[in-house]
């Protein structure tokens, strides 16, 4: 893959990574669990500290967390009585 | 073959440090999250979070000294986010059966429990005591589980 493309991949992966941690942290209140994952999935102390290729990464396992919230709002809420 | 039994607070007292300030927070948060983020951080490395539902409870966090990171390895724990169960399938059952008696009761059990379970196709015997609660971040409500090993007795946070 010509440098110019995967920098270019990389640059959207970040945007779309960082989208979807605000996400997580403002709708769901997940960011105690985004900044323990930063820890412990790369050993550095904050997100900004990650290399494109981590964020490429860490923005997978958002993906999961996110699927995994969503299944809670799309379930059927109980019906009183 | 499972023996799961209830226990109360004073079991857990003295046993391992991760406890008391799980103990500790709860009293202080009613498990809310965002009332102490602090609080919660000290224990979250011993802490496995689900998401209950009856065909399973897929995992939010698998702390790095959780279990499944103890028995299967770190990069195990790590993969499971998203996943609704430990290699083992029949142990997985046996033991999250209660996540979803916390989700709907609303307040935290304690248990000792002795099973077997099969890591890379050796089964082996396990004996720890857990303290399973509802744990609400701003969206929606998990279950913590904090398991420990009865042979890490008494070992503090550091």
């Amino acid at each position: 893959m010509p440098t110019s493309v995967k920098a270019q991949l990389l640059s959207v992966l970040q945007d779309a990574g960082i989208a979807k941690l605000n996400e997580l942290i403002e709708r769901e209140g997940l960011g105690v669990l985004t900044r323990g994952l930063v820890k412990q999935l790369y050993d550095v102390p904050s997100f900004e500290d990650l290399t494109p290729d981590q964020i490429a990464h860490f923005a997978q396992t958002l993906e999961k967390l996110d699927f995994v919230a969503r299944q809670v709002h799309a379930r059927p809420t109980r019906k009183a009585g | 073959m499972y023996r799961i039994e209830e226990r109360s607070q004073d079991a857990l007292l003295g046993r391992h440090a991760a406890f008391g300030a799980a103990l500790s927070w709860i009293g202080r948060t009613g498990g809310v999250v965002a009332a102490d983020e602090t609080g919660f951080e000290r224990f979250l490395p011993w802490l496995q979070i689900m998401v209950p539902a009856p065909g399973g409870s897929p995992y939010l966090w698998c702390g790095a000294k959780s279990p499944p990171a103890e028995l299967w390895g770190l990069e195990l724990a790590n993969s499971l986010i998203g996943e609704r169960a430990v290699p083992d399938r029949e142990f997985d059952r046996a033991v999250g059966a209660d996540y979803l008696r916390v989700a709907r009761g609303g307040k935290a059990i304690i248990q000792a429990v002795r099973c077997p379970i099969e890591v890379r196709g050796t089964v082996i015997p396990l004996f720890y005591h857990r303290l399973v609660f509802p744990v609400r971040f701003r969206g929606f409500e998990a279950v913590g589980s904090l398991a420990i090993f009865d042979v890490h007795r008494l070992q503090s946070l550091g």
